[in-house]
């Protein structure tokens, strides 16, 4: 096995819902190098159920309002 | 695509519609045959690194990748028992079930380099969607549905290629690692769409099975490929083509 050079990564937190009417799940995250890298790993990671529709955001970008405990 | 095995016996040709043009069947044969092993093995060679992936994620990208791969070969082989010759190529299954195989020689063998999966994710995979895409408006439906769900499949298996070049291509040993695979792959990658003008491809074309000839094929590879590879620092001149070693058949380069 050989070197892979993989860059840093950081959190990108994963959402997705089944149906439309349904509310938006955080389903889970991904360690990635990249918004896109983080678009595949997510993809294919949570496959768990076919989404409508599927986001990763990072998580340093998430601004955190309330935070108990 | 070859016509070279234009020597098979025809038969029941009343219950195929396709094509009555012999050097378009043997071709269509070899089509058939050429992507399903290509698919075959590079689905088999990356499964051979899923235990070295990089990361959690990156490996179980990595496993769908090899598991979506085998899927279009295991899609590809049945069309074989549709046409109307006998002695057609059988499917494999473990790679072993006929000594003939139609892939590409960087297939042929375990890679022993993370550099080789990654050149061939980026050179080899994007290269069989190309010919994908041309099948789209083949007059042959049962091809033609299996080729359309292949180009969607793909573009998650560009993005984690794209990500992983990126990976090699941050560090000047890195990069020049993976050059060197690339220098080693593209050139029987690019020989891969066959020669200018070949007979096979053209008989394909006059009878609406394939919607590109050789050279569009190629020149679509390069114009998708190349400045992906160029915008991380990787080098894609090429020389002469050793078409003095090339085996039209299997299409590969000896």
């Amino acid at each position: 096995m050989t070197m892979k050079g993989e860059r840093d990564q950081e959190y990108y937190d994963v959402f997705a819902r089944r149906k439309a009417d349904e509310p938006l799940e955080h389903i889970g995250t991904v360690g990635a190098s990249d918004p896109s890298d983080a678009e595949v790993f997510a993809f294919k990671l949570y496959d768990q159920w076919k989404w409508t529709e599927q986001f990763v955001a990072r998580r340093a970008d998430i601004i955190e309002v309330v935070r108990t405990a | 695509m070859s016509a070279s095995e234009s020597n098979l016996d025809r038969v029941v040709p009343e219950d195929w519609s396709v094509t009555d043009d012999d050097e378009a069947l043997a071709a269509l044969v070899n089509l058939i045959v050429v992507l399903a092993d290509n698919k075959f093995f590079l689905g088999r060679r990356i499964s051979e690194w899923l235990p070295g992936g990089p990361s959690l994620e990156s490996a179980v990208a990595l496993a769908a990748i090899a598991q979506e791969e085998l899927g279009h070969a295991r899609a590809l082989y049945p069309l074989l028992e549709e046409m109307p010759l006998v002695d057609t190529p059988g499917p494999l299954q473990r790679g072993a079930e006929r000594e003939r195989k139609y892939c590409l020689d960087c297939l042929a063998e375990p890679w022993e380099w993370w550099a080789e999966v990654v050149a061939a994710l980026i050179l080899v995979d994007p290269a069989l969607t190309i010919l994908f895409r041309a099948l789209e408006d083949a007059r042959y439906d049962d091809l033609r549905q299996r080729a359309a769900r292949v180009p969607s499949e793909e573009r998650f298996h560009r993005k984690y290629a794209e990500g992983r070049v990126r990976d090699l291509a941050r560090t000047d040993q890195g990069r020049e690692t993976l050059q060197r695979r690339i220098d080693g792959m593209l050139p029987e990658v690019l020989m891969w769409f066959g020669p200018s003008g070949e007979p096979g491809v053209a008989a394909l074309k006059a009878q609406g099975l394939i919607n590109s000839d050789n050279d569009e094929m190629r020149a679509a590879f390069q114009t998708d490929v190349f400045p992906m590879l160029e915008e991380n620092g990787l080098r894609v001149e090429v020389g002469e083509l050793p078409w003095k070693r090339w085996n039209n058949l299997q299409r590969k380069v000896e």
